[in-house]
Order: structure tokens, then C-alpha cells, then sequence
């Protein structure tokens, strides 16, 4: 196994900055391009889950060249004037099991319709502090989470006739 | 393990791990015995697995990158992987002898197992789960079987005692299992052939229709699903499609080159034929759309002998050039790894080496590529099959015209 982070307690700081809903995150890959992302937490004060809304696109690829190939990527936390970032291990995907429920769910929380087509894990490395300039170009050129999709993804449950589920019953 | 920079690490452990083999731990299939990992105790398609233990198997592996790996665990391997569940971090390795090769997962349990319809029926007998993949068998024989005609590499429904399953039954798991929040995002439908009828397979073409027509009354328009069946006439296909929600067809061809096809796949040549068989599936691309129509070969069971390929260059050779026709008339061909099996006819014999299976992952994904054809229903999530679809993970683009093919109206 390559030697890859370990998933580390968040800073408190960096934990309250990712429940701030005036902060913006950002994802910067090794090929330059950076996306602004949005459903983006902590579950348990360590990882970092990022719910993907849709895989066939051109954050999907970026995700999958950093986890099959190792490239590390950057998580960028922009509040104000104030900006934080870390190196990120993108270390798993998640589409079923606990952490990819509890990531939907979370989502399904504030927007009933809402869905995810996967959850990536993130795992951080020490967090540095810097101006919001230092990354002015990748932010200013930054790409919207669906750029380039071509395909909705919905789970069954949300393609149901009827919202009188539980399956209607 | 084998290197080839080119191509997903996840692939080509994934090639690895089915090809040599995974065993598991005592200590990793105690910690699979749980609730949020034990499967069921039945296999719907009768899938002997040749396990001593006592213990329930767990579903597939899934790889940090969501790849899936099919293990036949309880095969006698020779040089396998071990599965092993570390306590202090919680977490599943794969191991290579002392080595820790990565952390691993399995398919989670769902929720429907453990539960039993208002016939009393329990689920598992009825329905299968991957990590996003609902897999119904409606017959869980295949009548091939019965003089001896069944396919040389097939050990599906060796163990089986009933046939039919019964529809409500069906309707019923559907309903429970997608209680689970965002658990699935496929339904797919097979079973063993069955070519009764007052043509063949009238009696099976009907019964696909009933219970597919009874799961679309849940779903507003059409819903991810899948039907794998045999190369139905034209007319049978646009009822199908046409009476149900479904969205795509695969009607697997297992065998490319025809004189092996007849050989190895006696039922399907007796009941349809190779020729019948491709037309068929061609004119399937006329109701379902271009890039809705699938077909697989089951690599490797094309070199098995006594029948197969003297060389693994005309083998390649053959499967490049099949696949190539269907992508050229919008049928997507994927490859399925072939495992001997002792139930099956062709026996336990040693598969092709890893190295054919590297190549034929990457040819077929080419192919379908320079066609911008996209396995939308058979991807890494929603089937997990198809080594060569889990490539397309870093084709986020196709062709303009593509987009309308795979996007088609759901
Ligand atoms: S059609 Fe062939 S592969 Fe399918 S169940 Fe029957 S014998 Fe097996």
C-alpha cells in the first residue's frame, strides 16, 4: 500500500469553518482545474466526505484520476478574505454502506429531492493559512461542480411514482 | 500482482484478485457475520460455491475506488489473496501472503434480507443485492440443462430445487428494497432459459413482460433496469419495451466466434442460433435506442479446452472483431471474466493468463470508445462485471451523438 494520510482530527478551526455557510470550498486537481464544490463535511471530526452529484462529469474524472493514480489534490476553504487550505488524499468512494447513507441523507435533509451519485472521502493533511489571493487564479477560473455531465443520476427511490412512499405502503 | 501504468491499479487488481483467487480469514468472517455485512443464506441463481464453512459468505468486495470484485469464495485456489479484518482500525486488507496490498470493503447488507413477503417467501430466495444493483432471477432453472445442452462454462442452477418464482413474491422485494434510501440504481431481471411456449419461449417473453410491468407501476416513465434474456424476435422486443419502463436489453452472445459458439453453447444454437442470435440483437438497437442494447462475452471460456483458441492472439483477435461489429451497429459488447467451475461442463481447468485478460479490458474499451459509446447500465456501479466498463470511469466526454444515445428520456 502507498503510503497515503492518515485520517487525522480536523482542526477545530478548520471543522467550524466546513459548518460555515458563507465559506466556499474549493477542489484544485493536479491538471489545473479547480471546481467550486458545495456538499462538503466532516462525519466524525476526521474525514471529509464530499457528496458528487454527478460522476459522468468533469469533477467525476478528476476524482477518479486522483484515487486511481494517486495525484493529490487541494482543498481550498474560503471565508471572507481568509483562506485555508490542505493537500487531499482522495482516498475512497463510497456508494452504499454508512458513510454514503449518511452523506445522502444529510443532503435528503435540506433538499428532499436531492441525491448524490457517489461520496468521496477525503483525508487531509496539516492545514496551512493563507491569502485568498495566493490562489486567485485557480478560484477565479473555478469550474461548477457538473461541468461537462452528461448524464442525470437519480436513485431508484427518488424515481418512485409517488411520494407516498415508503413504497407506498 | 501486475503493473501496467496505462490502466486503473483498482482493474488490474481487480483482474488479479478473480483470477487468483480470494480466500477469507477466520477473524474477517467473523466480522462479516454482522448485521451491516451478513448476506443471505440462498443464492438465487444456485450458485454453488463449494464453501466447507459454516459460516454466511459475504457479498462482493468493493475496492477504494467502488471498484466491485465477484469472488466464487470457497473455490479451491491455488495462489489466492487473503481477506482479512484488522480490529484495531476497524477496517478489511487484502493481503498478499504478509503484505498489505489495500484496505477493502464488502457489499454492504441490505435491508430486505432477513425479511419474508406476505407468502412467507424470504427475500434473499427472491432477490440479489450489489452496492447499487437489484438482481431478480424470475426462473431459477435453466431448461437447457435438462438433455444436456446447457452452455460448457455455465454452473448456474446446478443446486436449484424450484423453477418459477412467484411474481408477487418479486413485487414484493422490489417494494421492501427500495425502502433503503438511495441503495439502488438498477433493477435487472434474468433467469434460467425457459423455451416452453407456443414458440419458443412465448411462455418466458410473457413472464418477463408480467413482472416488469407490475414493478413499472411504482415508477413515474421509464426506470434504470435491465433485461438479460435470450435474442427475442424483433416484435417480442418492442412488446417488452414498449408495455414496461425498462431501459436496456442484453441478450449475451457469451461466445463470439461461431463455430465455438456452437459447440460451447448447444442450447442457444439448438433454440436460436448464432446467426439469429446477432440479427436479433441488432435489431434490438431499433426499439431500445443505440447504446441501450449490451451483449458480453465470457472471456476466456473461448481458449478453455478441448474446443477453444490454440493462441490467446486469435482469441483476441476474434473478440476485437466482434466487438467492433456491435459498436459499429450500437450495441455495446463487454467482456465478463470467465471462472471454471467443476459444476460446469467445461470442468476446472486453468484459465487464460492474467496478461490476455489486461489486453482484451483494454481492447474493448477502446473500441467502444472510438464508437462514443458509454455503458451507462453496465458501469463499475451499476453492474461491476465488466472490467472494460470500469476504464470508461475516466471518459467523462463522448461524441455529441452519444449523448443522445446513452441520455435517452427516463
Ligand atoms: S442459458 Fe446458458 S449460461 Fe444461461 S443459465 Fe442456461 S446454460 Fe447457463
Amino acid at each position: 500500500m502507498q503510503n497515503r494520510l492518515q485520517a487525522e482530527n480536523l482542526p477545530e478551526a478548520i471543522e467550524k469553518l466546513l459548518q460555515n455557510q458563507e465559506c466556499l470550498s474549493y477542489l484544485v486537481f493536479v491538471s489545473g482545474d479547480c471546481f467550486q464544490v458545495r456538499e462538503i463535511y466532516s462525519p466524525d471530526s476526521k474525514r471529509i466526505l464530499y457528496g458528487l452529484q454527478r460522476e459522468y462529469s468533469r469533477l467525476g474524472r478528476s476524482l477518479v484520476d486522483a484515487i486511481w493514480f494517486h495525484h493529490p489534490a487541494k482543498l481550498l476553504l474560503v471565508c471572507g478574505q481568509e483562506l485555508f487550505w490542505s493537500e487531499v488524499d482522495v482516498y475512497k468512494c463510497h456508494i452504499a454502506g454508512p458513510l454514503f447513507t449518511d452523506n445522502l441523507l444529510r443532503i435528503r435533509k435540506k433538499n428532499p429531492g436531492g441525491d448524490i451519485a457517489s461520496s468521496w472521502e477525503f483525508r487531509t493533511g496539516e492545514w496551512k493559512k493563507a491569502n485568498r489571493t495566493s490562489f486567485q487564479k485557480e478560484t477565479a477560473n473555478a469550474m461548477s461542480e457538473t461541468e461537462g455531465s452528461f448524464l442525470e443520476e437519480v436513485h431508484l427511490d427518488r424515481k418512485l411514482r409517488d411520494t407516498t412512499h415508503p413504497v407506498f405502503r | 500482482m501486475v503493473n501496467d501504468l496505462s490502466v486503473s491499479p483498482f482493474v488490474l487488481l481487480k483482474l488479479s484478485m478473480i483470477w487468483h483467487g480470494v480466500v477469507l480469514t477466520e477473524r474477517a468472517l467473523d466480522r462479516l457475520q454482522a448485521p451491516d455485512y451478513c448476506f443471505g443464506k440462498w443464492e438465487p441463481f444456485g450458485l454453488t460455491n463449494g464453501s466447507h464453512v459454516k459460516k454466511v459468505l459475504p457479498g462482493a468486495i468493493l475496492l477504494r475506488d467502488a471498484t466491485f470484485v465477484h469472488i466464487n469464495y470457497g473455490e479451491p485456489f491455488t495462489d489466492p489473496f487473503t481477506a482479512d479484518f484488522d480490529p484495531e482500525t476497524g477496517c478489511f486488507l487484502l493481503m498478499e501472503k504478509d503484505h498489505v496490498i489495500d484496505e477493502i470493503d464488502f457489499v454492504p447488507r441490505p435491508s430486505f434480507y432477513g425479511k419474508v413477503t406476505s407468502k412467507g417467501t424470504p427475500m434473499e430466495t427472491v432477490a440479489l443485492a450489489r452496492a447499487q444493483k437489484l438482481i431478480l432471477s424470475a426462473f431459477q432453472k435453466c431448461l437447457f440443462w435438462k438433455n444436456g445442452e446447457q452452455c460448457h462454462y455455465c454452473a448456474f442452477f446446478s443446486q436449484t430445487k424450484t423453477a418459477e418464482v412467484d411474481e408477487e413474491d418479486i413485487f414484493e422485494t422490489v417494494q421492501e428494497a427500495l425502502k433503503e434510501p438511495g441503495r439502488y440504481s438498477q433493477i435487472y431481471l434474468s433467469g434460467g432459459s425457459d423455451f416452453r411456449g407456443d414458440y419458443p419461449f412465448e411462455e418466458e417473453i410473457q413472464r418477463y413482460i408480467r413482472i416488469f410491468r407490475s414493478i413499472s407501476t411504482l415508477f413515474q416513465g421509464r426506470f434504470h433496469s435491465q433485461l438479460m434474456a435470450p435474442a427475442y424476435k424483433k416484435e417480442d422486443v418492442k412488446k417488452i419495451y414498449e408495455e414496461t419502463g425498462i431501459t436496456s436489453y442484453c441478450p449475451n452472445i457469451e461466445i463470439m466466434d461461431k463455430t465455438l459458439f456452437q459447440r460451447l453453447c448447444p442450447g442457444k444454437e439448438k433454440w436460436i442460433g448464432y446467426d439469429t442470435w446477432i440479427r436479433r440483437t441488432l435489431d434490438a438497437v431499433d426499439v431500445f435506442g443505440e447504446g441501450n442494447v449490451y451483449t458480453q462475452i465470457v472471456a476466456g471460456a473461448e481458449l478453455a479446452r478441448p474446443y477453444g483458441f490454440q493462441s490467446i492472439d486469435d482469441a483476441l483477435r476474434s473478440n476485437f472483431k466482434g466487438c467492433e461489429f456491435f459498436a459499429k451497429n450500437g450495441v455495446i459488447c463487454l467482456s465478463t471474466i470467465w471462472r471454471p467451475h467443476r459444476y460446469a461442463k467445461l470442468g476446472f481447468q486453468p484459465m487464460p493468463p492474467l496478461d490476455y485478460y489486461i489486453r482484451l479490458t483494454k481492447g474493448f474499451h477502446e473500441i467502444r470508445k472510438s464508437y462514443g459509446l458509454v455503458a451507462v447500465d453496465d458501469n463499475y456501479k451499476l453492474c461491476g462485471n465488466h472490467p472494460d466498463s470500469d476504464l470508461e470511469r475516466l471518459d467523462f466526454s463522448c461524441k455529441t451523438d452519444c449523448r443522445q444515445k446513452t441520455c435517452r428520456k427516463l
